[in-house]
C-alpha cells in the first residue's frame, strides 16, 4: 500500500510564536512513521528560509533557516508559495532553498494530500 | 469512520478543545470513532490540576469522552515545555511523542486541525 501523503502548510511568521517551530518539528517526526510529508510555507512563513536571518544573536532562537536546510536529511519535502515570495520582495536568492509553488500547483498538491496539518 | 482532532491551543483561552470536544460527543452519537492529539498549549487540557470553579470542566469532558472510547494524547515535548510533569497529566490520559500524531494521521480517515 502507497504511503500517505500529509501536507503541513505553515502561514504564521517564524520566531513571533511558536507555530513554525512546532510545524519543523511536526515535519521531522512524521516521516520516521513512514508518512509522505511535505512543508509548504505561505504567507509571512516565508521569511523562516531568510538566509540573512540571524535569529540567534538578535532573539536568543535558533534559526529556522538553518533547521529548514536539512530538510532532506529530515525525509520532507519543501515548497513555498511563490506568490507569497513575490508579494513580500522576495526572490529565491534571498532564501535558503525555494521550490516554488503557483497558486494552481499548490491548489492540485492539496488535493492529493491525504491530510493536511495547519500551523 | 475515524476522526482525529489535532489541537493546538490553550484551554479557556481559546475554544478549541470545546470544539474537539463536542465535535467527538456528535461523532461518536452518530458511530465514529475519535482520538485528539493535544499539541503545543493544547497539552494544557490533559493537566490533572485544571480547577475552573463554576466554569465548564474540561477535563471532567475529557474523562467522559475517554470512558466512550476516545484517546486523548498529549505530545509530551510540548508538556515539558511547560513544566507539566508526567504525574500531573490527568488519569487515563499518557504522554506520548510525535509518532503518535503520525500514527493518527496514518490510521485515521479524516485529521482536522484546531488552530488560531
Amino acid at each position: 500500500m502507497a504511503p500517505k501523503k500529509v501536507a503541513i502548510v505553515v502561514s504564521k511568521p517564524p520566531y513571533g510564536t511558536a507555530f513554525m517551530g512546532e510545524g519543523f518539528r511536526a515535519a521531522m517526526g512524521l516521516p520516521a512513521v513512514g508518512l509522505e510529508t511535505s512543508v509548504v510555507l505561505e504567507g509571512d512563513a516565508v521569511f523562516a528560509l531568510l538566509k540573512d536571518a540571524n535569529p540567534k544573536e538578535n532573539l536568543d532562537m535558533e534559526s529556522l533557516a538553518q533547521a529548514f536546510a536539512s530538510f532532506e536529511d529530515f525525509g520532507f519535502d519543501l515548497y513555498v508559495h511563490g506568490p507569497s515570495v513575490r508579494d513580500r520582495g522576495l526572490s529565491c536568492k534571498e532564501l535558503i532553498a525555494c521550490q516554488p509553488l503557483e497558486d494552481c500547483e499548490f491548489k492540485m498538491m492539496l488535493r492529493d494530500q491525504d491530510a493536511i496539518l495547519r500551523f | 469512520m475515524k476522526i482525529g482532532f489535532l489541537v493546538l491551543m490553550t484551554p479557556y483561552t481559546y475554544q478549541n478543545i470545546d470544539t474537539a470536544i463536542a465535535l467527538s460527543e456528535a461523532a461518536l452519537d452518530k458511530g465514529h470513532e475519535c482520538q485528539i492529539y493535544l499539541y503545543m498549549d493544547g497539552v494544557i487540557a490533559a493537566s490533572s490540576q485544571i480547577k475552573p470553579g463554576n466554569d465548564r470542566h474540561i477535563g471532567d469532558k475529557l474523562q467522559k469522552l475517554i470512558a466512550r472510547g476516545v484517546q486523548v494524547i498529549p505530545c509530551s515535548v510540548c508538556c515539558n515545555y511547560r513544566g507539566m510533569l508526567k504525574d500531573q497529566t490527568a488519569e487515563n490520559i499518557k504522554q506520548s511523542g510525535l509518532a503518535a500524531l503520525g500514527r493518527m494521521v496514518d490510521n485515521f480517515d479524516r485529521v482536522i486541525t484546531l488552530g488560531a
